[in-house]
């Protein structure tokens, strides 16, 4: 079997299926291969014919892979559960360890190097929000306020007055209202949108500093409301 | 061939040889975790199965004696079930076999009851069961009666109108305060009971190989209203899958005097529920020729409904016909009947594809 021609070292696999659209990724520190579709509702159907896809494209198979790097949400329970149930199911298959990072996180760290507080959100479910604060430093994101589910509202009275980017799944009116704030500012919906390199980036850092997960406990992150 | 089982409160895995012989059975049940709430929470089901996954695997790996690399091929239930527990499950063993490069089976949760009476934990494996066989499947979500002329060729005879067996019994105990689940509960109280004691209606729907248990459940509640304790106001007839439905909320039970005949009302709506059955599976094997009379899914490990068939398949077919069960550890949800059942499906040459579904409501025909 050809093994990793383009990949200098062993790549790392990301999933991302906290929400609708999907998101997977291939990448060793250096070289980036990634997908992204509409899943909608259905992961299950669509996850594992898109990894097959980017691995088959890269001539990698997946007990080459040096790790596996999940989403852990906050995001769609169902999503999430295909998710872990591909990544477990590869750890059983090969041993390949699990890192899980914040899909908040995920979401902030392509305005880490504004040098701005970041307040990720996204959708949590009948017009709530799940969000956290970031402080970007050398570089790398330090979560200042742990994710929790609230409404718009709550986010907003958060931010109010201080220096922030607001970024994630927002609606066209949170918008609006966020933009009208005097002090914080929003990226444009494309830019805004998760990109599953930004996971792969994450995880590889952990991955390079030991930061590996127990397989078996590892788990979706649920917030009560 | 290593199946998966997660179709409701169990994460369950097994490696079975060629449809027959077991080599291991891993069940982690969360038993403990529903039983305070009176019934399944399928958000809790699905959260456990999570963090179950791996080490039920692992362990039943580890039993078999196999390493993963000698696996054939990975089975999976696909339905029916509870989609958030399915999701699981079918992710995992999609995963597996697609990083072993070996074929994925999804197989359906009723027929994989019912190819537990195929199973042997012995190295001496027994004669297969000989077609035509008549199969009554009785378990908390179902209660259909099968004829099946050959492997994976299954007609359909007869179902429930409205309870399942199991539910039945789940929702007899609640009413006779005995707690979840109904039918071990029921049986164990029942021991101690008369049956004739009480006279509990069955619905014979003759003409037809339906059952109906909801008439019986109304009697049990009228029967035992007046004997019920004062400061009762928890109402116990809400059926168990709604209340189970709002998460996190305790389940109470009626209270009783002491002396109430709890035993007698036990063994006699335990009766009620397991006469039709044994009858009218006795009638369909004689009216079909079945040669065998099998039972399956969670209510055949009743041991007066194993005792019932036995007696009505002998009244009505004679000693020719040979009546089975699946072990004990067998009729209750596990993998090992989902890996057995794999085997006849890729006979069938029936694989699934890495863009398999769950279904929930996937029926057996
Ligand atoms: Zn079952």
């Amino acid at each position: 079997m050809t093994s990793y021609l383009d990949f200098p070292r062993r790549p790392l696999l990301a999933i991302d299926t906290s929400s609708a659209q999907g998101g997977i990724a291939l990448y060793d520190g250096h070289r980036l291969s990634l997908r992204s579709w509409p899943a909608d509702r259905s992961h299950t159907m669509t996850l594992l014919s898109e990894i097959h896809h980017l691995l088959d494209r890269d001539s990698v198979a997946v007990r080459e892979l040096a790790a596996i790097t999940i989403a852990i949400g906050p995001g769609t329970f169902t999503g999430l559960r295909v998710g872990f149930g591909v990544a477990k199911g590869f750890h059983l298959a090969t041993g390949a360890p699990l890192i899980g990072v914040s899909t908040l996180e995920a979401t902030a760290l392509p305005f880490a190097i504004c040098g701005m507080p970041i307040v990720a959100a996204v959708a949590a479910g009948r017009g709530r929000l799940a969000w956290a604060h970031y402080q970007p430093k050398s570089g790398r994101l330090i979560e200042t306020q742990a994710p929790k589910n609230g409404t718009f509202d709550e986010l907003v009275a958060e931010i109010d007055g201080g220096e922030v980017i607001v970024t994630g799944e927002l609606d066209g009116e949170q918008t609006d209202r966020l933009t009208r704030l005097e002090r914080a500012y929003v990226p444009t919906t494309a830019l805004r949108a998760r990109q599953p390199a930004a996971l792969a980036e994450i995880g590889w850092g952990r991955w390079i500093a030991g930061q590996t997960d127990d397989a078996v406990t590892i788990e979706p992150m649920y917030l009560s409301r | 061939m290593l199946g998966l089982e997660t179709s409701c409160d169990e994460t369950s895995a097994a490696v079975v040889a060629d449809g027959r012989r077991v080599y291991s059975s891993v069940i982690s049940s969360q038993f403990e975790i529903h039983r305070a709430h009176g019934g399944i929470v399928p958000e809790l089901a699905a959260r456990s199965h999570i963090t179950a996954i791996i080490p039920v695997v692992e362990r039943a790996l580890h039993e078999s004696g196999f390493e993963r690399d000698d696996l054939d091929a990975i089975a999976v239930t696909q339905g029916p079930g509870l989609a958030g527990s399915l999701v699981v499950g079918m992710n995992v063993a999609k995963a597996m076999a697609y990083a072993l490069t070996r074929p994925l089976v999804a197989v359906n949760h009723l027929e994989a009851h019912i190819y537990a009476n195929w199973l042997t934990d012995s190295k001496v494996i027994p004669p297969e069961p000989e077609f035509p066989v008549l199969c009554l499947l009785v378990s908390g979500g179902h209660t259909e009666l099968i004829l099946m002329a050959g492997h994976g060729r299954f007609q359909h005879l007869g179902r429930t109108l409205d309870d399942a067996a199991g539910e039945a019994f789940d929702k007899g105990a609640r009413l006779l305060a005995l707690g979840f689940p109904g039918g071990p509960a029921i049986q164990e109280r029942a021991g101690a009971g008369n049956a004739a004691a009480f006279e509990l209606p069955r619905a014979w729907l003759s003409g037809t190989y339906d059952f109906s248990f909801s008439g019986l459940k109304t009697a049990l509640l009228r029967l035992t209203e007046p004997m019920r304790l004062a400061s009762d106001e928890n109402p116990v007839d809400v059926p168990a899958r709604r209340e189970a439905s709002r998460p996190f909320r305790e389940h109470r039970l009626p209270r009783f005097a002491t002396d109430a005949p709890i035993a007698d009302l036990a063994a006699a709506f335990q009766e009620a529920i397991c006469e039709p059955l044994a009858v009218k599976t006795a009638q369909a094997a004689s009216a079909f020729n079945a040669r065998t009379v099998v039972l399956a899914g969670g209510v055949a490990a009743n041991q007066n409904l194993r005792d019932r068939l036995l007696q009505e398949v002998a009244i009505e077919c004679g000693p020719e016909v040979r009546v089975s069960f699946p072990a004990f550890a067998y009729c209750t949800d596990n993998a090992a009947m989902v890996a057995g059942a794999a085997s006849w499906i890729i006979r069938r040459g029936d694989l699934a594809g890495w863009e398999a579904d769950i279904f929930p409501r996937l029926p057996l025909l």
